[in-house]
């Protein structure tokens, strides 16, 4: 019985650790800057634009990534096809990169490639653009989207869409009509885990679309500028508004997941 | 000409198989498959309504070749062992689903008239996880008949249900059934089931069919010992030996039992007896 | 237990040896090749520990500013220490001028743009990336540069990036991505050497060239072994190095 009391003990008291240090690493952001400071900042030109910004790329990045996510993670889960497993592994390797490698592969693809000649013969230019940062989002923030949207898919008992066909609707009308409503949930965890993502995403945006101040500058760039500037205040403002944001994408989640 | 007409149908699905499995049914016929837990009887049902690709063979339904049909065009229904009702639909809605899809009239009054039948009339409004699993697995009779399937196919319809629901399920069924032309595949470990509601008997194992025919075919005239032994009967290994009358005499351990059932001379044999045919005398 | 309490002690004596450096130095993130050649050099002769922070000119100055711990300021550019200077952070006799840094356009290999002087940056269509020019000091300097040869606003439409680091720019340069790159010329010389880029000079009478200045901190808690350190990196076998990575010493 005593051992089992220590073991209990030590293992809450290593999780109550690491949540105080977490308080605190996060409080330390909202205390360190003076409010005068940090008020005069969010209505500052620059982080209008990057606050405004970074929203846009991040829903259009979300949108994007649940219009790809949804189909490849039912075909993940249902179908049986011709070298699956290697699928995925590769759309789940994006996970384990860096971002700045997944940056790199980003650029060389987009920007000497034929690709490259085809999407500019469309018009498309994602190197130092705007659309940059949302492909930059896009592709760091889809395995996540997808293995939710697998998982999620798996958990929906198949043979709820078989008695769907029995009676008569075709396999996207049971779509439609049982897997899409019966993934609700996961639909939304999904679009805030890939919100959240998207938000975040620095080192492929830094790499991919530039990072340039008032251009391609979203949230974690205006972080990162203002280090180099050595503008703590704007830092730090910025720090907030990305944490913000964040909390109330897991506190959506949260609230979703309740739901269920 | 048969109304169903399965043709050498080979399937392989991972662990799970079918292979060379042929059988006709006619209309109004009531099939009960019984055979060991991983037999393929579940996807042999699954390939009838169209969810699995056979590599070969094929199967006509009133006398058209169905092999490559949606399973949405074939029009045969299906009812699970664990129901599996739509979760995010009322009773109601839930047999309705189906007909939604057809145009045809009074829809309202056919669910009404199927969940009176069924017993389920009081609980149209419900939500399906608030039902019992005798009422649940009701409902989903209700909503693969009220379409007027050809064929229903049911996948152990009874059980996950306690004995006593199950029987009275049972009793429900045979009424519906009784009142209508369908035909039924209906898999079963429960022997009882072919006896209440089936003509035709088919034994399944490893993937292959052993035995199909009537009813009392399959349990007193087993074509081997292993479904001899499924069906109820107790085995018993002897020699064969010539009797003086011309029937065949079976020595088993010193006891010698005659059998109509001829065998060569001093081969060794099994021999299969039915409870029922073992008649106890008092002294 | 005392498997697990003896690596706590274990990672107990790593930090503290950390914090225990007998040197700390900050140093513009372009110096970083010669400046650990030379760390390692200095280390082995006096058997020393030196720690040194890297980051982008105006991020270390910030940590001077906010009173980080510092012994030796090594800034891209000489308007940080004279900043410092004027704010007392660094001690007034200390501040010596080191090596040139020597702004170059940088271009893909095979100069596909055809540029062969900085008036052919206002060009069009020839894409130009230089660094932000509050970030990094090679983007004042670069702006500063166009500036003075007067072409600042036109080349302006040709910018397609103001990269916040200077590694962006190489890889820029390197990858095609931009048609002309305004760096550092030391930062150059190694890819240069490897074949990804080519390097087309600045003229003169619009080149502004920095010197690379160390300074002692005021706060400097090491200061003898800092102005060991300093008179090691300006000496003659210091410039060797630094010459070997592309910087030019100061004519002085």
């Amino acid at each position: 019985m005593r051992r089992v009391d220590f073991f209990q003990t030590s293992f809450i008291a290593i999780t109550l650790f690491i949540t105080i240090l977490l308080i605190m690493a996060i409080a330390s952001l909202f205390v360190v800057p003076s409010w005068d400071d940090v008020r005069h900042n969010i209505w500052s030109e620059e982080m209008r634009f990057s606050l405004k910004l970074s929203l846009i790329t991040g829903i259009t990045s979300t949108i994007l990534v649940m219009l790809f996510a949804l189909p490849i993670g039912y075909a993940l889960s249902r179908f049986r096809f011709w070298g699956k497993g290697l699928v995925k592994t590769v759309i789940d390797m994006p996970i384990a990169f860096p971002e700045l490698v997944l940056g790199l592969c980003l650029l060389l693809l987009f920007g000497s490639t034929i690709l490259r000649d085809i999407l500019a013969s469309a018009g498309i230019n994602f190197v130092f653009t705007k659309k940059g940062i949302v492909a930059a989002q896009f592709f760091t923030a889809l395995p996540y989207a997808i293995r939710i949207m697998k998982s999620t898919f798996d958990y929906i008992n198949p043979r709820l869409e078989f008695v769907s066909r029995s009676l008569g609707y075709s396999m996207f009308e049971t779509f439609k009509n049982i897997s899409l409503p019966l993934a609700k949930n996961g639909i939304v965890a999904s679009m805030v885990i890939s919100f959240a993502r998207c938000i975040g995403t620095f080192g492929t945006v830094l790499i991919l679309a530039g990072g340039s101040y008032m251009k391609t500058e979203i949230l974690p760039i205006t972080l990162y500028l203002n280090i180099s500037y050595g503008n703590m205040g704007m830092a730090l403002t910025s720090g907030i508004v990305l944490m913000i944001v964040s909390f109330l994408a897991i506190f959506v989640f949260e609230k979703a997941e309740v739901s269920l | 000409m048969s109304f169903l007409r399965i043709d050498n149908l080979h399937i392989s699905l991972g662990d799970f198989y079918l292979k060379d499995v042929s059988f006709t049914l006619e209309k109004r016929d009531y099939l009960i498959i019984i055979g060991p837990t991983g037999a393929g009887k579940t996807i042999l049902l699954e390939s009838i309504v169209g969810f699995w690709k056979p590599q070969k063979g094929s199967i006509y339904l009133e006398k058209v070749d169905i092999t490559n049909e949606l399973p949405e065009k074939r029009n045969i229904g299906i009812v699970y062992q664990d129901y599996v009702l739509l979760p995010h639909f009322t009773v109601f809605d839930n047999i309705a689903y189906g007909l939604k899809k057809k145009k045809c009239c009074q829809k309202e009054s056919k669910i009404r008239e199927m969940a009176c039948m069924l017993n389920i009339d009081h609980l149209l409004h419900r939500r399906p996880d608030t039902l019992s699993g005798g009422e649940q697995q009701r409902v989903a009779l209700a909503r693969a008949l009220v379409v007027d399937p050809k064929l229903l196919l049911m996948d152990e319809p009874f059980s996950a249900l306690d004995p006593q629901t199950g029987r009275e399920t049972r009793q429900l069924l045979k009424r519906v059934i009784s009142k209508s032309d369908i035909t039924v595949i209906h898999i079963s470990h429960d022997l009882n089931d072919a006896w209440a509601l089936a003509n035709k008997t088919a034994v399944l194992r490893e993937g292959a069919l052993l035995q199909f025919g009537k009813v009392d075919e399959i349990f007193n005239r087993p074509r081997s010992a292993f479904i001899a032994n499924f069906v109820g009967a107790t085995i018993l290994h002897g020699t064969a030996e010539k009797n003086g009358n011309g029937l065949t005499s079976v020595n088993i351990d010193g006891v010698k039992l005659a059998s109509i059932d001829s065998a060569i001379n001093g081969s060794d044999v099994t021999v299969a007896i039915r409870p029922e045919n073992i008649i106890v005398l008092k002294k | 237990m005392k498997k697990i309490l003896s690596i706590i002690a274990f990672l107990f004596l790593l930090s503290s040896n950390c914090i225990a450096a007998d040197l700390l130095v900050f140093s513009g993130a372009g110096l970083i090749k010669p400046m650990e050649e030379l760390k390692i050099n200095f280390e082995k002769s006096h058997s020393i520990v030196i720690d040194i922070h890297y980051g982008s000119s105006g991020e270390i100055f910030a940590g001077v500013a906010a009173g980080q711990p510092c012994d030796v300021l090594i800034p891209g550019a000489e308007k940080y220490t004279d900043d410092a200077l004027k704010n007392g952070w660094v001690l007034e006799n200390t501040v010596t001028k080191m090596v040139l840094h020597i702004p170059v356009i940088a271009v893909p290999k095979g100069n596909p743009a055809k540029i062969k002087g900085l008036m052919d940056l206002t060009r069009p269509n020839v894409r130009v990336a230089i660094g932000d020019p509050k970030a990094p000091a090679i983007g004042r300097v670069a702006k500063q540069i166009l500036i003075r040869g007067g072409i600042w606003e036109k080349v302006k439409s040709n910018i397609s990036v103001y990269a916040p680091t200077v590694n962006q720019l190489l890889i820029y340069a390197a990858l095609s991505q931009v048609d002309a790159a305004i760096i550092w010329g030391d930062l150059v010389t190694w890819a240069e050497g490897k074949g990804k880029l080519e390097i087309i000079p600045i003229e003169k009478e619009y080149n502004i060239i920095k010197t690379i200045p160390t300074a002692i901190c005021t706060g400097a808690l090491h200061k003898n072994t800092a102005i060991q350190f300093n008179e090691y990196i300006t000496s003659p076998e210091g410039m060797k190095i630094w010459e070997k990575w592309g910087f030019e010493p100061c004519a002085e």
